[in-house]
């Protein structure tokens, strides 16, 4: 059976898999990895455990009717979060937009990243939060600084319905629009609606050219990197992705970073025609 | 509707039955006494009841019969106080209340509307201040309606704990000042015990010296334990409002579950009671469904219990 993850979100360092352990009464040998996902704003880390032999029981937490980690715990401040997985994504979108549509309330956003990847069935990896690259406003894209509090209420009460982390929704990645999205990516989107929430999902081909730019940053060993390999682009597809990645970074350490990418990807003498 | 499922229907009925138990304790004509094993607290629960007597006209019209035959009683200010920590639908309720009285008597009640027709019942009595429930009547009797009264009534309910302003300033609805001052006050006296709480020494915590006679007395007049009735009351009136407003469709209800325990987090914690809610739509419709009116029922029955 495949590794379950989940993640563990605790205040600091020395939490992580002990607390795994403490929560779901793992021995060493079950856990088959820990990972730091991020570094939260709010000093809250958060990490990726796989279990061996699939989902552990949080064996304290009897009260939940569901088998696994499906539950969020709490325990000196520390929490466990569901995974998202395409359904369960899917079911917390439903959720949030039927409740924002209960209240009158409509909201338009874009997304990258692996959230909506899942959605679009691109990748299978769980991921911890859908991020929010802009808001739409009047037809135009608006840099989501923070979320608008109406939304970001609902947002946290249905992470509470659905056993997710409160951010699952975040505008990590709004400062990409501070550079500019690829040429055309808004005509590209692919639109999915939710009650009163409509999510406009970035297209096959801008995913390749995000990732690109976060798999440089990150290195071959990031989810990012992963991610791009699932995609299969093509030649075409990631040279033209790492000369819009150059508008966002055209210092000399970068693009001598995005060659070792390319070449990692099966792109051989890239210099030649960026 | 069964009275013990969760509905606007049941919410009421319950919340009727815990005023009228409360008020039947201060002297009302009602049919139930749950609650002489509790201290009763007057403000919150007649605002409570200005929102409350729109389902029972009877609760409203010999409650307002008990508050004009007893204003002196009532602290105007903790009524002040008290309002601004609650919502929008219990401060209107509480207008054409307080109108009433005021139309009665000279009292500077906040809250202004249009005054109910009001003739005396006659069936109201003076409260009797031996009830182990009513010692905070009976303080104020002894100390004045005052913050001095209040501060008093939550020192004895924990006579041994320190306790510092701030907490007491949010339990008696008294301005943190006044709460600061007073217990400065009681303290030169001689009736109250200080320490320090940080080592930087900053945090002033009081409790009362048993060595004194007078706190020995006064904790003879204690002998049921307090309860935030101020924390009750604005559970009970939200769960009231979300039981009759509450969103059809269950997702879009679980959310606004949440989103209102998110909103109610502290009151729930000082009332140590807070709903374990399982994942998921239906579970947490479910589950909180169940809480709900056991808290309900917990409330309103509380000293049978």
């Amino acid at each position: 059976m495949r590794a379950q993850p989940f993640v563990i979100s605790a205040k600091s360092d020395n939490e992580k898999a002990h607390l795994a352990q403490r929560l779901c009464w793992l021995n060493d040998s079950e856990i088959a990895e820990t990972r730091q996902l991020s570094a939260r704003p709010d000093l809250m880390l958060s990490y990726v455990v796989r279990v061996h032999g699939g989902p552990p029981r949080i064996r304290r937490a009897s009260h939940n009717a569901n088998p696994g980690v499906d539950v969020t715990s709490s325990i000196r401040g520390c929490r466990i979060h569901t995974m998202l997985n395409p359904s369960l994504l899917e079911e917390s979108l439903a959720v949030l937009g039927e409740s924002l549509a209960e209240r009158g309330l409509a909201f338009e956003i874009v997304a990258v990243g692996g959230g909506s990847l899942l959605l679009l069935g691109l990748i299978s990896r769980p991921t911890a939060d859908l991020d929010v690259v802009a808001f739409i406003e009047a037809g135009r894209y608006v840099k989501p600084t923070v979320l608008p509090v109406d939304l970001a209420e609902a947002a946290r009460a249905t992470a509470r319905v659905m056993g997710i982390r409160e951010d699952w929704i975040n505008a990590g990645p709004a400062g990409l629009l501070d550079f500019g999205l690829p040429a055309g990516f808004a005509g590209r989107t692919v639109e999915r609606r939710y009650g009163g929430l409509v999510v406009h999902l970035a297209s096959r081909r801008d995913q390749v050219f995000l990732k690109l730019y976060a798999a440089v940053d990150q290195g071959p060993s990031s989810k990012h990197f992963q991610d791009l390999v699932a995609l299969s682009p093509s030649r075409e597809e990631l040279l033209g992705a790492a000369r819009w990645a150059m508008t966002h970074d055209p210092s000399p350490g970068f693009r001598s970073e995005l060659l070792k990418e390319l070449a990692g990807l099966g792109v051989e003498n890239a210099d030649r025609h960026l | 509707m069964p009275i013990d499922t969760f509905s606007a229907e049941s919410a009421q009925r319950w919340a009727l039955d815990l005023a009228w138990s409360l008020w039947t304790e201060l002297g009302l004509s009602g049919q139930r006494r749950s609650h002489s094993k509790v201290g009763v607290d007057l403000e919150p629960l007649i605002v409570a009841t200005a929102y409350l007597s729109r389902f029972d006209a009877r609760l409203r019209d010999e409650s307002l019969d008990w508050c004009v035959l007893n204003f002196s009683f009532v602290s105007s200010d903790r009524l002040r106080n008290f309002l601004r920590t609650v919502d929008e639908s219990l401060g209107q309720a509480f207008g054409p209340y307080s109108a009433t009285v005021k139309k009665a008597r000279r009292v500077s009640w906040p809250g202004d509307g249009r005054p109910f027709a009001f003739s005396s019942t006659r069936r109201s009595v003076a409260p009797d201040l031996f009830r182990p429930a009513l010692v905070q009547l009976r303080l104020r009797a002894t100390f004045g309606v005052s913050g001095r009264a209040e501060v008093l009534r939550w020192l004895l309910d924990q006579p041994d704990h320190f306790v510092g302003s701030l907490e007491l300033a949010l339990k008696s609805h008294y301005g943190k000042d006044n709460v600061a001052d007073t217990l400065d006050l009681l303290a030169r006296a001689g009736l109250l015990q200080e320490t320090v709480m940080t080592t930087a020494g900053n945090q002033r915590v009081f409790r009362l010296d048993r060595q004194s006679n007078i706190v020995s007395a006064l904790i003879d007049w204690v002998k049921v334990p307090q309860q935030r009735w101020d924390a009750v009351f604005r559970v009970v009136v939200r769960l009231i409002e979300f039981a009759q407003a509450a969103p059809a469709k269950p997702a879009a209800r679980a959310v606004a579950i949440q989103g209102m325990l998110l909103d109610l987090q502290s009151d729930l914690r000082w009332l140590g009671t807070f709903p374990r809610l399982r994942q998921g739509v239906d579970a947490v419709n479910q589950d909180f469904d169940r809480w709900a009116t056991k808290a309900l029922q917990n409330w309103a029955r509380r000293a049978t219990e």
